[in-house]
C-alpha cells in the first residue's frame, strides 16, 4: 500500500510560499513506489524546483545498478534549508524509481536572522561554557516539537558530555533545544571466561558504559542479560517486550568480570568468525541476521524454586529460540546433579554456543525437520559445526578449553553431553542397529545424532567402529577442514528437510565427491564412515 | 673508539713534544683566534627503537631501525690563546646526517588475544640534525704551520625524525592490515659527551690562517618519542672540516 498522500497535493502550494499564520509543524512522509506515483513527483519536483521550494543537495552514482542514479533534494524555504526536510530520489534514466522523503508543511516565519553568526556562536560558548573558536553555524528552518517553526543557528558544540548540538533562535537569541549526538562507538574491552581464560569483548561504548553489543563484526551480535528474570526471558522470547539497551549486558570500565557474560558474548562472536572464516559464510541465514544471546535466564539460587521442567530447560540446558536468538543456560549450584552430571553455566562452552548457533543455520537452510531421523540429523550438524569450531581456535587435547570429539566437556563433569569419538561411552549408539525408534525426544533426535556423529569423527580420524568392527581411512586430523567442508556443503546446500540417515550418506558422499572428485581420499572416508555405522 | 684513543693520547704527546713557538710570533698574531669551517660529518652510526603501546586491550609493538649516513657540517669557535703553548676554544658545530630506517610492527587483533597482525615497511630521505658545543684546552705548536690537539667536553643535542605509530586499515575479519602511514616525528634530545680533535693551521697573512681540522665527538643521547619511550642514541662522530682562521 502507498504511503503517498494524495491529499497532500495541497503541499506545492504550501511550500512554494507557505500559509501565513499556520502553527502546524506536522512533517508530511514521502513514499512513491509505483510507476504512477513516482512520475506525479517528477512533475512535483520539478515544479518546487523552479518556484524554490527545493534545492538539489547531492547527486550520486548507484554502485550497485550502474544504470540508477539517486538525488538528493534538500526543501527551502525563503532560500534557507528546512532541518529535516528532504527527498531522495531514485532515477533511470529519464523515469523516477522511487521518492521517500519528509516534507514540512505550513511553514511562515520570517527568515532573515536579527544577528550573525558569530553572536550565535558565543551564546553556545555561554550556555554550554565550552570555549569555541571561529566556526561557521548553519541556519536553518527548524521544526518545532511543540508546533510551528524557528529560524535557527545550528552550533555543535565538543564537551565532556559528548557532542552537544544547539539550536539557537536566530531571531531572539533563545536556545531552542540542545541535542546529545554523541555517536555510540565499537570498543574492545578484557574479560576472563568462566574457565578463567582471557577474552576480548568486542563491545559498543556508549554514554561512559560498555554494552554487550559487537560493533566489530559484520551482524549485531548482541547478549542479553536477563538477570534471572524468567518473565522477562519469556517477554523477549515471546518479542511482547524487545530487549531494550538496559537488557544488555554491561561493565562500567570494559574490564569484564561476570565469566558468563565474557564467555556467551565471546563465543557467538567466534561462531561467526568460524564459519565466516572457514565457509565464507555470514552469519546464520548467510545474510548476517542478528545474534541475541540470553544469559542469565535463571538463578541458581532460586534453583529450589522451581519445576523440573524449568531446570531442565533453564539451567541444565542451552537451546536455539529461532531466528537468531540462543538461550544459554545457568547451570546447576553446586553439588546438585542431573543425570549424574554436575552442569556450570552453558556459556562456558565454545561447542555448546556454536552447536546452538548452527541450529540457526540449519532453519535458514535444509530446515531439517525436528524429529525422527532428520531431526537426529539436525542435531548431529549441530554437533560437528560445534567441534568444528572447537577444533578452530583451541588446540587438540583433553582436559579444558582443548579441542576434542567430546560435546559439552567443559561445562559438565563427570564426562560430557556427548562423545563423538565413542557414541557408546555415554551411552548413546553408534551404530544404525542400535536406532532409538521411540516416541520421546521427538524420535530420539537428541540419542541418535550420534551415529552421523561418529560419521564425521571416522571420516576424519579414522578407526573402528564398535559395533560393526569396520575400519575406516579417514583424512586425518590435518585435513579435518575436507570433512568439514564436506558436511557443510551437504547439510547447508544440497540436504532435503526430511532426510533419512540413508539420504544423508548419499547426500555426504556426493558432497565430497564434489568437492574433492570421485575417488579422493573425502570422499573414500566418508562412504567407509557410513557403513561403518550401518548406514546404506 | 679507536680514533678516540688515538687523540686522547695525541694530548699529552704534543704538549711535550712539539716545538717551541716564538713568544713574539705569537704576541704579533694577539691571542684571540675566530674560525669558520666547514666539512663533511664521517660515518654511518645506526640506533634501534622498540615501542610497546596499547590497543584494543593488548599490548602491541614495534621495532625501529635508523640508519644515518654522512652529511654535511659547519663550526665556527672562538680560541684565546693564554699561554705559548696552551689555549681555551669554544665553538659550535651542526651538521646533517641523512637518515633512512624502517620499522616492523606487531598490532593487537580487535577480536582475539595473541592474534598480532604484522606490518613492515621502510622509509628514507630523512635527515638527523646534531648541534654541538665544545669547551676545549688546546695544546698548539708550529709557526707558518700551526698544528694543534684540542680535547674537552661538548653538549650535543641531537633532533632525529623518529616512527611515532603505524596507520592502518582494516577490515572483518581483521586478520590482516593495510599500512596507510608510519607518521615520524621529530624529537629532539640532548646530552654531555667529549671532543677531541686536531688541526694544522697555515698562515697566509699576518693574522689569516687556512686550516683543516678533524673533531671526533659523542655524547649519550636519549630521545623521548613519547611518554616513557627512551631511545639512545650515540650523537656526534668525527667532523673533518677545513676554514678560515682570523687571529687578533
Amino acid at each position: 500500500m502507498s504511503r503517498f498522500h494524495l491529499g497532500r497535493l495541497l503541499l506545492l502550494g504550501l511550500l512554494a510560499g507557505g500559509v501565513p499564520g499556520s502553527e502546524a509543524a506536522e512533517p508530511v512522509r514521502v513514499s512513491a513506489v509505483s510507476l504512477p506515483e513516482a512520475r506525479a513527483w517528477r512533475d512535483r519536483i520539478d515544479a518546487l524546483l523552479r518556484a524554490g521550494g527545493l534545492g538539489v543537495r547531492k547527486a550520486r552514482a548507484d554502485t550497485l545498478m550502474p544504470e540508477r542514479q539517486h538525488i538528493r533534494y534538500a526543501q527551502l524555504y525563503q532560500g534557507v534549508p528546512v532541518i529535516g526536510g528532504d527527498l531522495a530520489v531514485q532515477v533511470a534514466g529519464d523515469d523516477v524509481v522511487s521518492v521517500f522523503g519528509t516534507l514540512y508543511d505550513g511553514i511562515a516565519l520570517e527568515a532573515t536572522p536579527t544577528f550573525d553568526a558569530d553572536h550565535a556562536v558565543r551564546i553556545a560558548e555561554r550556555v554550554s561554557g565550552q570555549p569555541l573558536g571561529l566556526r561557521d553555524p548553519e541556519l536553518g528552518i527548524l521544526p518545532l516539537a511543540t508546533g510551528g517553526f524557528a529560524l535557527a543557528y545550528t552550533v555543535p558544540v565538543f564537551s565532556e558530555e559528548g557532542r552537544v548540538v544547539y539550536e539557537i533562535d536566530a531571531r531572539t537569541g533563545a536556545v531552542l533545544q540542545a541535542r546529545h549526538e554523541t555517536e555510540t562507538q565499537s570498543a574492545v574491552g578484557h574479560g576472563k571466561g568462566l574457565l578463567g581464560d582471557d577474552k576480548k569483548m568486542s563491545v559498543r561504548a556508549a554514554s561512559g558504559r560498555f554494552l554487550g553489543d559487537d560493533l566489530l563484526r559484520p551482524p549485531l551480535l548482541e547478549t542479553v542479560d536477563t538477570k534471572g528474570s524468567l518473565d522477562r526471558v519469556f517477554q523477549v522470547l515471546n518479542a511482547l517486550i524487545p530487549a531494550a539497551e538496559s537488557d544488555l549486558i554491561a561493565d562500567s570500565d570494559n574490564d569484564w568480570t561476570d565469566p558468563i557474560a565474557v564467555d556467551g558474548h565471546a563465543y557467538a562472536g567466534y561462531t561467526y568468525d568460524f564459519y565466516f572464516k572457514r565457509f565464507g559464510r555470514r552469519g546464520l541465514d548467510g545474510n548476517d541476521l542478528k545474534v541475541r544471546s540470553i544469559v542469565h535466564p535463571v538463578r541458581l539460587q532460586d534453583y529450589a524454586l522451581y519445576s523440573p521442567d524449568v531446570i531442565g530447560f533453564f539451567f541444565a540446558n542451552a537451546f536455539y529460540a529461532g531466528n537468531g536468538v540462543i538461550l544459554l543456560g545457568e547451570g546447576l549450584p553446586p553439588g546438585v546433579t542431573l543425570g549424574g552430571q554436575h552442569f556450570t553455566p552453558f556459556a562456558g562452552a565454545l561447542d555448546v554456543v556454536a552447536h546452538e548457533l548452527t541450529h540457526g543455520v540449519t532453519q535458514y537452510t535444509s530446515s531439517l525437520i525436528y524429529q525422527g531421523e532428520s531431526g537426529a540429523l539436525n542435531e548431529s550438524f549441530s554437533d560437528m559445526m560445534g567441534t568444528s569450531a572447537e577444533f578452530f581456535f583451541q588446540p587438540p587435547g583433553s582436559g579444558p578449553l582443548k579441542a576434542d570429539y567430546l560435546l559439552g566437556e567443559d561445562i559438565t563433569s563427570p564426562g560430557a553431553v556427548r562423545a563423538m569419538d565413542d557414541p557408546a561411552l555415554l551411552g548413546y549408539p553408534d551404530h544404525y542397529s542400535r536406532l532409538y525408534r521411540g516416541p520421546n525426544d521427538g524420535g530420539g533426535v537428541h540419542f541418535n545424532c550420534t551415529i552421523p556423529d561418529h560419521v564425521y569423527f571416522l571420516a576424519i580420524e579414522g578407526g573402528r567402529n564398535r559395533t560393526s568392527g569396520l575400519t575406516v581411512q579417514g583424512v586425518g586430523a590435518a585435513n579435518r577442514e575436507q570433512i568439514e567442508k564436506v558436511m557443510y556443503r551437504a547439510f547447508t546446500l544440497m540436504m532435503p528437510s526430511a532426510a533419512s540417515f540413508s539420504v544423508a550418506r548419499a547426500v555426504t558422499i556426493q558432497s565430497a565427491r564434489d568437492l574433492y572428485g570421485a575417488g579422493s581420499a573425502a570422499e573414500r572416508a566418508v562412504s567407509q564412515a557410513w557403513t561403518a555405522v550401518g548406514v546404506q | 673508539m679507536r680514533a678516540r684513543a688515538l687523540l686522547l693520547a695525541a694530548v699529552p704527546a704534543a704538549l711535550f713534544a712539539s716545538p717551541a713557538v716564538p713568544r713574539a710570533a705569537a704576541a704579533e698574531k694577539g691571542p684571540f683566534r675566530l674560525w669558520l669551517q666547514a666539512g663533511l660529518v664521517a660515518g654511518k652510526p645506526s640506533f634501534s627503537e622498540t615501542r610497546t603501546f596499547t590497543e584494543f586491550a593488548e599490548q602491541g609493538r614495534i621495532d625501529s631501525h635508523y640508519d644515518e649516513d654522512s652529511g654535511p657540517g659547519v663550526e665556527g669557535g672562538l680560541g684565546w690563546r693564554f699561554t705559548h703553548r696552551f689555549a681555551v676554544h669554544a665553538a659550535a658545530s651542526w651538521a646533517r646526517r641523512k637518515e633512512a630506517g624502517s620499522y616492523s610492527a606487531a598490532l593487537p587483533h580487535p577480536l582475539y588475544f595473541a592474534m598480532p597482525r604484522h606490518a613492515a615497511g621502510d622509509f628514507s630521505g630523512r635527515s638527523i640534525h646534531e648541534t654541538a658545543v665544545h669547551l676545549d684546552l688546546a695544546v698548539v705548536g708550529g709557526s707558518g704551520l700551526e698544528w694543534s690537539v684540542f680535547a674537552g667536553p661538548s653538549v650535543i643535542e641531537t633532533q632525529a625524525d623518529l616512527v611515532q605509530a603505524i596507520e592502518y586499515t582494516h577490515a572483518y575479519p581483521y586478520d590482516a592490515v593495510t599500512v596507510t602511514g608510519a607518521p615520524l616525528a621529530s624529537v629532539r634530545g640532548h646530552a654531555l659527551g667529549f671532543n677531541a680533535g686536531a688541526g694544522l693551521d697555515w698562515h697566509v697573512g699576518p693574522h689569516v690562517a687556512l686550516g683543516l681540522q678533524s673533531r671526533f665527538s659523542q655524547a649519550n643521547v636519549k630521545l623521548q618519542p613519547a611518554a616513557g619511550d627512551e631511545v639512545a642514541v650515540k650523537a656526534g662522530g668525527l667532523l673533518v672540516s677545513a676554514g678560515l682562521r682570523l687571529d687578533f
